[in-house]
């Protein structure tokens, strides 16, 4: 046995171990305190939303952030109106997004294979001209799109929501960089055993893609749920609206029972809070799948 | 490459094929983007140039539409545009500067690792992923006169957050960055794991402190991610609409501070707001006008993110 000197794990006295992790404490201390701030509209919100009106009136002490009296009678309440048919907007909101959903999986993971994986005339000159394209500042071509769909007799009808939410180039941008990640050598292989370009595509490129089509569906899910103003403009019937411009709706028929709005703006919440629930890794490290945005 | 004898014809029937198979790769997207994007921005800017009425056929004017913008003050537009301008560039000024300066200090502190991080992330970013009518219903209450909590929490009284000018930009202000923050930081996160940790080390070993190391190498090597985000988030903010719109039920836009030539300014009425008003289908509506409105808009956004782009460019060289 020799007596080496072997370091000990315990620092040698809290002052050591402060100084040492002092970034880790000034930053917990931090973080900990904007926190405080950060999650109490959240959570006001969803408890106020369990107050009775009259209670969420009154000037009360901090305390009664938790309610005296707990009640779903506000919840009861805005599933029960006619006025703010809320089911039929939650129904709404869920066809819409799924729909985008799979039109932009479709949609953008076609055109990411086709500008990734094969060769045509003016490949980059078209990728990047809708690029750059894509970046002319939308407003212009809302009062436009307006009339369009009125033509098609789309207006207060779902799909005038629907199809205008597909066009972004972002998906295609973050699927073609995935892409670019894996191997050929797949593709090769598929074609020597006679596969044409779209059974390459559904048997072999579709799987490969699933980490970034994920991420780009629940990104495409949570923007088709939460968009708010294009759905103002283009339905004007309460009965057809989605659920986030109903909120407005609701907040305009209730002005007077705040805590029935929140029941609302609860209910707009929970979808988006379930799949976050489920996975938030997608949503936080998502956007790395092979982007270029790096220092 | 092997030398092939001549395969002209066999050739080009070959590349007619290649093409069409990607055309029909392409053809979802393109058509989409055509159909819902492309074709409503080019009419866009030809109905600026006319009057028109839902369901009518445009009439041709020229340069009516912004001669009464930008000369005549006798029309509600002259000053509506003048506004909205102003409001949105208002809005843009004072909210883009905390959205990077706030998700950075969190990015950074994140990236201590201190106890709890990942959940801190994760509570972090929740607003995000809200819609803004829920974030304004609850945030409403949060500034609610008589039961709000902030008044509350900060012993407020009854202070009237709608009312006053300064507190209703203050309040929209820090709605919005509570809601946008998450975004940025994410990106920010990515970027700080990417520098690589001896610079850091090395820095400590010349005697760098954390202030230093900060300015010196983490500013440094983000400058993409910086750029980036402040040309992303600028053009994100200038499309301000859902929290001036829903901040006051009673007094959309805000109170007004103002009455010129019989029109009345609104404090917090921003430029998409006096747009959507003028070109969805109210009676008396005009969306000849509202396209050239927002044909004003687009370029100025456009204008700004250019001169963003070669400033900041310029800088980081």
């Amino acid at each position: 046995m020799t007596n080496a000197h072997i370091p000990s794990r315990r620092p040698h006295s809290l002052g050591t171990w402060f100084h040492k992790n002092l970034g880790k404490i000034i930053a917990f201390a931090f973080l900990m305190a904007l926190l405080v701030i950060w999650i109490m509209p959240i959570v006001w919100t969803v408890l106020s939303s369990l107050k009775p009106s009259s209670e969420a009136k009154q000037y009360l002490k901090l305390k009664n952030i938790i309610p005296i009296t707990w009640t779903l009678d506000n919840y009861a309440y805005v599933f029960n109106t006619a006025t703010t048919p809320i089911w039929g907007w939650m129904r709404n909101s869920f066809v819409v997004a799924l729909s985008q959903v799979v039109l932009v999986l479709f949609a953008c993971s076609t055109s990411a294979f086709a500008y990734e994986r094969l060769r045509f005339r003016g490949k980059e000159a078209v990728f990047w001209a809708v690029f750059g394209l894509s970046m002319f500042p939308n407003v212009v071509g809302l009062v436009p799109l307006f009339q369009i769909m009125n033509m098609f007799k789309w207006l207060d009808k779902l799909p005038s929501i629907i199809f205008p939410g597909v066009t972004g180039v972002f998906n295609i941008f973050l699927i073609r960089n995935f892409l670019k990640g894996v191997p050929r050598e797949l593709d090769e292989a598929a074609s020597i055993d006679g596969a044409g370009p779209w059974q390459t595509y559904l048997r072999i490129i579709l799987p490969s893609l699933r980490p970034v089509l994920t991420v780009v569906a629940l990104f495409a899910f949570t923007g088709a749920w939460n968009d708010f103003v294009w759905p103002s403009i283009a339905i004007t019937n309460p009965k057809n609206l989605t659920l986030t411009p109903g909120l407005r709706l609701l907040q305009v028929s209730e002005g007077t029972h705040i805590v029935r709005q929140l029941a609302g703006g609860v209910l707009g919440m929970i979808p988006t809070f379930l799949i976050y629930l489920g996975a938030q890794k997608y949503f936080l490290t998502g956007l790395n799948l092979g982007s270029g945005i790096k220092g | 490459m092997t030398i092939q004898p001549n395969r002209a014809p066999a050739r080009s029937g070959r590349r007619l094929k290649a093409n069409l198979t990607a055309l029909s790769f392409l053809a979802p997207h393109l058509l989409l983007f055509a159909v819902f994007f492309l074709i409503p921005s080019v009419v866009g800017i030809v109905s600026a140039f006319s009057k028109w009425q839902l369901g009518k056929p445009m009439e041709f004017i020229g340069l009516e539409n912004f001669k009464t913008l930008f000369f005549n003050p006798n029309s509600q537009y002259y000053w509506q545009l003048r506004w909205g301008l102003g409001n949105t560039i208002k809005f843009v000024a004072l909210t883009v500067p905390f959205q990077i300066i706030m998700p950075l200090l969190l990015a950074v502190a994140l990236k201590q690792k201190p106890f709890g991080h990942k959940l801190f992330q994760s509570l972090f970013y929740l607003p995000a992923l809200l819609s803004i009518a829920v974030v304004m219903l609850g945030w409403n209450y949060m500034f609610n006169m008589s039961a709000g909590f902030i008044n509350q929490a900060l012993g407020l009284g009854k202070l009237n957050w709608t009312t006053s000018p300064p507190h209703s930009w203050m309040a929209l202000v820090t709605i919005t960055i509570w809601w946008v923050a998450g975004g940025n930081m994410i990106i920010y996160q990515s970027a700080l794991a990417s520098i690589p940790q001896e610079l850091y080390e090395a820095a400590s070993v010349d005697g760098a402190n954390g202030w230093r190391q900060f300015w010196h190498i983490t500013v440094p090597g983000m400058r993409y991610p910086l750029t980036y985000t402040a040309i992303t988030s600028v053009i994100q903010q200038f499309g301000i609409y859902g929290q001036p719109l829903m901040f006051d039920v009673a007094r959309v836009g805000g109170p007004t501070v103002a009455m010129v030539n019989g029109f009345d300014k609104r404090s917090y009425y921003v430029m998409l707001m006096y747009i959507f008003d003028l070109g969805f289908g109210r009676a008396g509506g005009d969306p000849g006008m509202a396209s050239a409105m927002a044909l004003v808009l687009g370029l100025v956004i456009l204008a700004v993110s250019v001169i963003q782009f070669r400033i900041l460019r310029a800088n980081a060289q």
